[in-house]
């Protein structure tokens, strides 16, 4: 890394700028300037010295709230939705915002790759800056480097989390003295960090420790960074190693964890498997004319075979999987969602289709009551929004398709079906408001009756022992001789016999 | 020890190489032929010292390559990259075009028409420096124009002194096809020249024609303080460097994004070492063909922390240019060191590596370069191992692919049953169930290992296993069938599209298309066999599509007229297996349901059992 010249010619260009500043009497404020180079644009921040202008504990600004609150806003995930930053810094990424916003236009077309630096509190800007720049980044496109020296940090932990479960992080390059980098308490480093001793450095990327290498509280505009380059430079030609190896230890248990929580979504294999094994399960239920939720719940009452237990266990597996995958992608910052590709999008709405019934099962079992509003599980909401916000229009099913195999749209039906089963108890039992009920019960008949006309449910709710038939049956009663409809006329004909086959 | 690079190559013949790739020309004639120990005949190319040969005039890339002509050398591609989209090699456009114009049919003295007059004798294809490139060119061009996989009589391609011609692509392309064996490059310890390639046009640029014009002169050694020289060994050797330590890193840490976002801030050469490589040390012979290894001694082995010899290197380059001469005389009383993954793991490459005087670190990163290798080596042994091997809890993947061969489709496809396809497509056995768990689990196998291929860490020569092939292609032709009908039964072509559109197919069977089609080539192939290999699966997707369109309806890939006329004369040409035309089959009913006057004048009426309605 050191002998590729881009922390040499970085630091030259700082020094450059500095220079041209320096007769420049009590120059407020943020310097900034573009140089195109051959190969890359190389964009320098410099900034007042730290000591100047602000002591270093100064306090950190939080950032939340709306794009208009927040130039960060796009960093934000549905877990984090707020983090801190530097004040110093901020204060002058703030006050040059307009020149900034012409610049990041600039930076954007540029058809050369990007080198952003600066060093100090300059450093810091440069990082916003590069975070800010970063607001879409995609896999394929070149990102931009930033390389600072001796900056200070600039956020919080949470920015860290941020950054860490993003792309963002492989765009900076920290040049770091180990004694003189003062950490401020709370504030967590991002990015790989190149920590120089005195003839040796060291590259990592791991937080805590870098935690653990910097420290010091001797201010950090003095040193120059160019002669402790050439420096490294001699040294490196020789076999020099640096060893630590308690940090070596640490940062190999860390990675060892980050490997587990990888792997564990690596298996998507065998939730594939256990997938089948519940689909197989449903087909052997539909052919006893129960249907698979119906089958779960009474299994869950009385003795169970093998193969019932096996299912719930392979349920437990793969609601595991998903409920893991979606934590992943929700701590992912809001710009890069589309991280979850087209392919698990589908596989994760055929998952809630197919177990969120077995869940809703479970549910009623120990007595739960209205499983929409209060008893569903953050996951199955969460697949639930991001396929409806890439695909707001499902697909109608054709006229002739035959539906056999078609689960339910709405993952929820079952639990409308157990609530109507409720309050008909209600009714039957003389509690509560009988119109109000009643009015209900027309409301979910006509749920029903619309999900029937668009094709959007499966058949098997009209298997014989199936709670909705159960339903049909009590319903049938309660409304006989006041109401008929296109619905009750379906279901008294049983015209649901043909429902759902090919033509 | 005795030379052995190759069975068959002897002393005598690398020395006939040598003369003849080194022997003036006096007209002007591209290579010089001569037949030798009856049954061979040596071509040695012309070498050039002229910028315009190094780096092709018009070329504006960073290290003056191009991409190779997937028509003319259809092996020089990556088949596992991209499955999508073919990576082709890339090599240096100069080199090229001088082989070109030695294989056009305009050229007076054409290699084409020689080689073709020589057949089939054996053929060696040599040359010194850039006469080298030529050589290893001229040699990928013969084997991919000759040679299917029946003929024996390979060619042998000897070099001496030559700069790196291609890409990793390009060196994956000949390990595939288990070419790299048949390519020797012989290279003295300082010689710059198959360095230079690995040094970006730009950095060399002004020095470069000045350089190349020394080391054409044979004899006279340049001044001692001669500065032009001096810099652009300099400049070549730490573009070098930045190559063999960006190398090296990757060897050591694997995939790293912010090595990435780095890396793509430098000029990193795309050139690799391809074939054998067999280094002189003074004290023997180091023979080796682990193209990353062979990278870092590239670096490494010109290394030097005294600055007085360091200052000596050009002139001892410029030496070693010209030093096979020596080479090729202490052929037969020097040792020969084999550092391979074996010596490598035995003794750690000592001898070798003490010669070649590398330090501390040099060997940490040769290590990291058999490690990796040894790596690629235990994933191919842990496949074959799944693939043949029972484990206590697992079936091995011959045994699932037999089981679904004899007990789940063969039953299936004798009337009455409606044929696999339907049976599983409907799934209302316990079979059908077991079918889909042994589909996914084969599924799951076939994915791994092509994922394997991709981030490059199996073997060039494992996607060429001629085994491996035959496995990948019985799995597609008796499952893909299965996936198709699990993806008509789930309605996905309802929500995403036909089973044939973008990124709908599973790589693992693109993949394994690609090898058998490529096979296919190999060995003679027709395009319209195999144009047919592909369809003979794919057909029940565009069964299933046809079937939810009207007869007069138009789409984007024709009138529905057209594809189902065009599906017809696929499923009447070629022989296709009896169970499609059982009754209840998803084909049968589908023709069936066709409109009456096509059916009428359908050349599938006798196959379908079709009577006139009266």
């Amino acid at each position: 890394m050191l002998r590729s010249g881009l922390l040499h010619s970085s630091w030259n260009k700082i020094s450059e700028l500095r220079a041209s500043r320096a007769h420049q009497v009590q120059t407020p404020g943020l310097g900034i300037k573009l140089f195109q180079e051959t190969k890359y644009t190389v964009a320098v921040f410099v900034a007042p010295p730290i000591n100047i202008t602000c002591p270093l504990n100064s306090a950190s600004t939080l950032l939340s709230g709306t794009e208009e609150q927040n130039p960060f806003h796009f960093l934000c995930s549905e877990k984090i939705s707020s983090f801190s930053l530097h004040t110093p810094a901020f204060q002058l990424f703030d006050s040059a915002y307009k020149n900034l916003f012409g610049l990041k236009k600039e930076l954007l077309e540029s058809k050369k790759p990007v080198i952003i630096t600066g060093a100090a509190l300059g450093g810091s800007v440069a990082s916003l800056f590069t975070i800010w720049l970063l607001e879409t980044v995609e896999a394929k496109l070149k990102r931009p480097l930033c390389i600072t020296f001796g900056s200070p940090l600039i956020g919080d932990a949470k920015l860290q989390e941020i950054l860490e479960n993003s792309l963002r992080n492989s765009c900076f390059l920290h040049v770091a003295y180990a004694s003189q980098t003062p950490m401020k308490p709370n504030f967590k480093p991002f990015g790989t960090f190149l920590i120089c001793f005195d003839s040796e450095c060291l590259c990592i990327d791991d937080p805590e420790a870098v935690m653990e290498l910097l420290g010091g509280a001797s201010a950090v505009d003095q040193i120059d960074y160019g002669e402790v380059l050439d420096r490294l430079d001699q040294t490196v030609m020789e076999d020099s190693r640096l060893m630590i190896d308690d940090v070596i230890t640490r940062m190999e248990e860390r990675a060892e964890k980050k490997k587990v929580r990888f792997d564990q979504l690596k298996k998507l294999n065998d939730i594939k498997i256990s997938m089948i094994y519940i689909e197989w399960y449903k087909k052997k239920s539909k052919m006893s004319k129960i249907g698979y939720y119906d089958r779960f719940k009474t299994h869950l009452v009385s003795s169970a075979s093998p193969f019932d237990v096996d299912i719930e266990k392979r349920k437990i597996e793969v609601n595991d999987y998903w409920r893991s995958l979606v934590e992943e992608v929700e701590k992912k910052p809001q710009s890069e969602k589309s991280v979850l590709k087209t392919r698990s999008l589908f596989s994760g709405n055929n998952y809630r289709r197919m177990v969120e019934p077995l869940d809703i099962a479970e549910y009623y079992h120990n007595g739960g009551r209205e499983y929409r509003a209060s008893g569903r599980s953050r996951h199955y909401v969460m697949l639930e929004k991001w396929f409806r916000e890439a695909y707001p229009k499902e697909q109608h099913r054709g006229k002739g398709t035959d539906l056999s195999e078609l689960l339910t749209f709405d993952s929820c039906f079952w639990s409308e079906v157990e609530d109507a089963l409720i309050m008909i108890k209600s009714l039957n039992t003389q509690e509560g408001d009988r119109e109000a009920l009643l009015s209900k019960l027309v409301r979910f008949e006509e749920y029903v009756w619309e999900m029937i006309s668009k094709r959007e449910v499966s058949p098997e709710i009209f298997l014989e022992k199936s709670s909705f038939m159960k339903w049909w049956k009590e319903y049938k009663e309660i409304i006989k001789g006041f109401r008929s409809s296109d619905f009750t006329k379906f279901m008294k004909d049983r015209m649901y016999e043909r429902y759902g086959q090919a033509c | 020890m005795a030379l052995d690079f190759i069975p068959g190559i002897s002393k005598a013949l690398i020395a006939t190489s040598w003369r003849l790739s080194t022997k003036p020309y006096t007209t002007n004639d591209q290579f010089h032929q001569e037949v030798v120990e009856d049954n061979t005949v040596v071509v040695a190319f012309r070498r050039s010292f002229l910028e315009k040969d190094w780096f092709a005039p018009a070329n504006e890339s960073s290290f003056g390559e191009t991409k190779m002509d997937p028509a003319e050398f259809p092996s020089m591609i990556s088949f596992s990259n991209d499955v999508d989209a073919d990576a082709r090699a890339t090599v240096n456009e100069a080199f090229l075009k001088s082989l070109q114009l030695l294989i056009s049919p305009s050229c007076t003295q054409s290699v084409k028409t020689l080689v073709e007059n020589m057949r089939p004798r054996r053929i060696v294809f040599t040359g010194h420096s850039s006469g080298g490139a030529t050589a290893i060119l001229a040699a990928v061009w013969y084997l991919e124009t000759f040679f299917t996989k029946k003929c024996s009589d390979f060619p042998v391609c000897l070099t001496f002194g030559a700069p790196l011609v291609g890409d990793y692509v390009f060196k994956h392309g000949l390990g595939r096809e288990n070419w790299s064996r048949l390519f020797v490059n012989f290279v003295t310890r300082f010689d710059i020249v198959p360095r230079i390639m690995l040094a970006p046009k730009a950095s060399t640029k002004q020095a470069l024609p000045y350089a190349l014009s020394q080391l054409g002169r044979t004899r006279a050694p340049i001044q001692e303080n001669d500065q032009t020289i001096a810099g652009f060994y300099a400049t070549v050797m730490k573009d070098v460097e930045t190559a063999a330590r960006q190398a090296a890193c990757e060897l050591i840490d694997g995939e790293n994004a912010f090595l990435e976002t780095f890396s793509s801030f430098l000029e990193l050469s795309p050139y690799r070492p391809a074939g054998t490589f067999v280094f002189s040390t003074g004290t023997r012979f180091v023979e080796m063909s682990n193209s990353d290894a062979i990278l870092q001694i590239l670096f490494y082995a010109y290394q030097s922390t005294n600055e007085q010899e360091l200052s000596e290197r050009p002139n001892q380059s410029i030496r070693d240019h010209h030093g096979y001469e020596e080479m090729v005389d202490s052929m037969g009383t020097k040792d020969v060191y084999q550092l391979d993954l074996n010596h490598f793991l035995s003794d750690g490459g000592e001898y070798a590596l003490f010669d070649l005087r590398l330090s501390t670190s040099a060997r940490e990163c040769v290590r990291a370069a058999f490690e990796a290798e040894k790596k690629r080596n235990d994933n191919q042994s842990k496949i074959e191992t799944t693939i043949t091997k029972q484990s206590t809890t697992k079936k091995s993947i011959e045994e699932k692919l037999k089981w679904i061969e004899e007990e789940y489709k063969q039953p299936r496809c004798q009337a009455p049953a409606k044929g696999y396809y339907d049976s599983f497509k409907e799934s209302n056995d316990d079979n059908d169930f077991k079918a889909n768990v042994t589909r996914a689990e084969l599924a799951g196998f076939f994915d791994d290992v092509l994922g394997l291929m991709k981030k490059g860490q199996l073997p060039d020569g494992f996607e060429g296993d001629s085994d491996w092939i035959k496995l990948a292609t019985g799995y597609r032709r008796l499952m893909e069938p299965l996936d198709i009908a699990n993806y008509y039964r789930h309605l996905k072509n309802e929500d995403t599209g036909s089973y044939m559109g973008k990124g709908r197919r599973p790589k693992r069977y693109k993949h394994a298309q690609k090898l058998d089609e490529h096979d296919l080539l190999k060995s003679g192939g027709t395009a319209e066999k195999i144009m047919a290999s592909c369809l003979s699966i794919c057909f029940w997707a565009e069964v299933e599509d046809l079937r939810g369109k009207k007869y007069d309806e138009v789409t984007n890939e024709g009138t529905v007229e057209e594809r189902v006329t065009k599906l017809e004369n696929f499923l009447i040409d070629e022989k296709v297996d009896d169970h499609i035309f059982l009754e209840g089959s998803t084909v049968t009913k589908w023709w069936h349901s066709l409109p009456e006057h096509h059916k009428r004048s359908s050349l599938l009426q006798q196959r379908m059992g079709y009577t006139r309605a009266t």
